[in-house]
């Protein structure tokens, strides 16, 4: 007797589950198909649209084969190795040659410049870089939450002596490019 | 000739009353879930993006912050205390952090927030938990299963009309006509798939404790 009623009190809260299951899926799906439709919307585009939309997808194509192409005309030889320079607890990867390959590839050089810090930070921050001598601020971008490395862009740096930091200015690390 | 297209303009969220958002969305009207969930992305992906450590893609979590929204809302559990967007982002930081809970990680900085039941919360993942059982069910035994649970009204001659009635399970004579089968058959039937669903949720300890 007491057994039916825990079946019947387990076969109960089933059903409520089961249906409260279906009602669940129901209102998800409603929720997909509502916002499927809308991205659907959004990406029919008219047709004179789309005549520019594959000029500038070639000119893409064109500019990223060019990009590749000299990519590979300019690809390092493979003995110039990277070399970990360690500077307290933060690190510098960078690309070690000699000072004639420095020069001829100083473009590629500049690709392989990396910053890594050992701090974590929970909101938006900064990543500063200045001119050592002067204290001139020469880059500076936001690092996202937990980001712990940044590559500095191409170009960015003409030889010299620089000190960087994230977020709090009195942990900043010096960083020397070669000539 | 001239050929003038003319664009259809967006209609900005901030011309929509709270009560005209809310009734959207207990509706399930397309036009207001796609206006809020545009109105809350950035917010959701930038929380989302604070969780780093877990794999959370902010459109699923907002998807999901929606669902649970609409279901408070017919459900008369949403009480009104704050705007449905604070609402919504309140649901989805819970997501976030019940994510967390389950890979083990630990974020003191962000407690939930007391805005929402954290017990209806728990129950919508043991909804989730019944879909995949459900998914790994036969084809008929989830439609005898969902014919024999789905509410039946039934009026007596002692309730006035503007009463539904007792809701109770369908029984299965009307099961036996549904289907096209006899009503002995619908009966074996329905033993046979609740034995397995019963099987199935057994095997989950959560929706075990729930029981």
């Amino acid at each position: 007797m007491e057994m039916d009623e825990k079946d019947n009190d387990r076969e109960k809260k089933l059903r409520g589950l089961w249906n409260d299951a279906k009602r669940y899926k129901e209102v998800r799906d409603e929720v997909r198909q509502s916002l499927f439709q809308s991205h659907e919307t959004r990406f029919i585009i008219p047709f004179y649209r789309k005549k520019y939309f594959a000029i500038a997808a070639s000119l893409i194509i064109l500019i990223g084969i060019s990009a590749i192409l000299i990519f590979i005309i300019h690809k390092p030889s493979s003995n110039s190795g990277k070399d970990e320079l360690t500077i307290g607890k933060d690190t510098i990867l960078r690309l070690q040659m000699d000072k004639q390959e420095a020069k001829a590839r100083q473009e590629i050089y500049r690709d392989e410049l990396l910053l890594q810090w050992n701090n974590k930070y929970d909101t938006i921050s900064h990543l500063v870089v200045f001119d050592s001598p002067n204290g001139k601020i020469v880059y500076r971008t936001e690092i996202k939450p937990a980001q712990q490395s940044f590559k500095l862009p191409k170009d960015l740096l003409q030889p010299g002596k620089y000190e960087w930091y994230v977020g709090d200015h009195k942990f900043k690390k010096s960083l020397i490019i070669d000539h | 000739m001239i050929l003038v297209t003319k664009r259809i303009k967006p209609v900005p969220i901030e011309k929509f009353s709270e009560e005209e958002l809310i009734n959207g969305l207990e509706q399930g009207d397309g036009k207001i879930i796609t206006l809020i969930y545009k109105r809350n992305i950035a917010v959701i992906r930038n929380m989302v993006n604070q969780y780093s450590n877990i794999i959370l893609e902010a459109e699923d979590v907002i998807q999901e912050g929606l669902t649970r929204t609409i279901m408070n809302i017919r459900d008369k559990k949403f009480k009104g205390a704050s705007s449905i967007h604070t609402y919504l982002y309140s649901i989805c930081k819970n997501i976030c952090l019940k994510e967390c809970q389950k890979s083990k990680i630990f974020y003191p900085a962000t407690a939930s927030t007391d805005l929402i039941d954290e017990k209806q919360e728990d129950y919508y993942d043991l909804l989730q938990s019944v879909l995949i059982i459900k998914e790994q069910m036969e084809q008929k035994c989830i439609e005898i299963i969902d014919l024999r649970f789905s509410l039946h009204p039934v009026l007596t001659p002692e309730m006035d009309l503007s009463n539904q009635g007792t809701a109770v399970m369908m029984p299965f004579e009307e099961i036996a006509r549904k289907l096209d089968i006899l009503p002995d058959n619908a009966r074996q039937r329905f033993k046979r798939c609740l034995e397995k669903l019963i099987e199935a949720v057994k095997q989950d300890k959560q929706i075990e404790d729930f029981f």
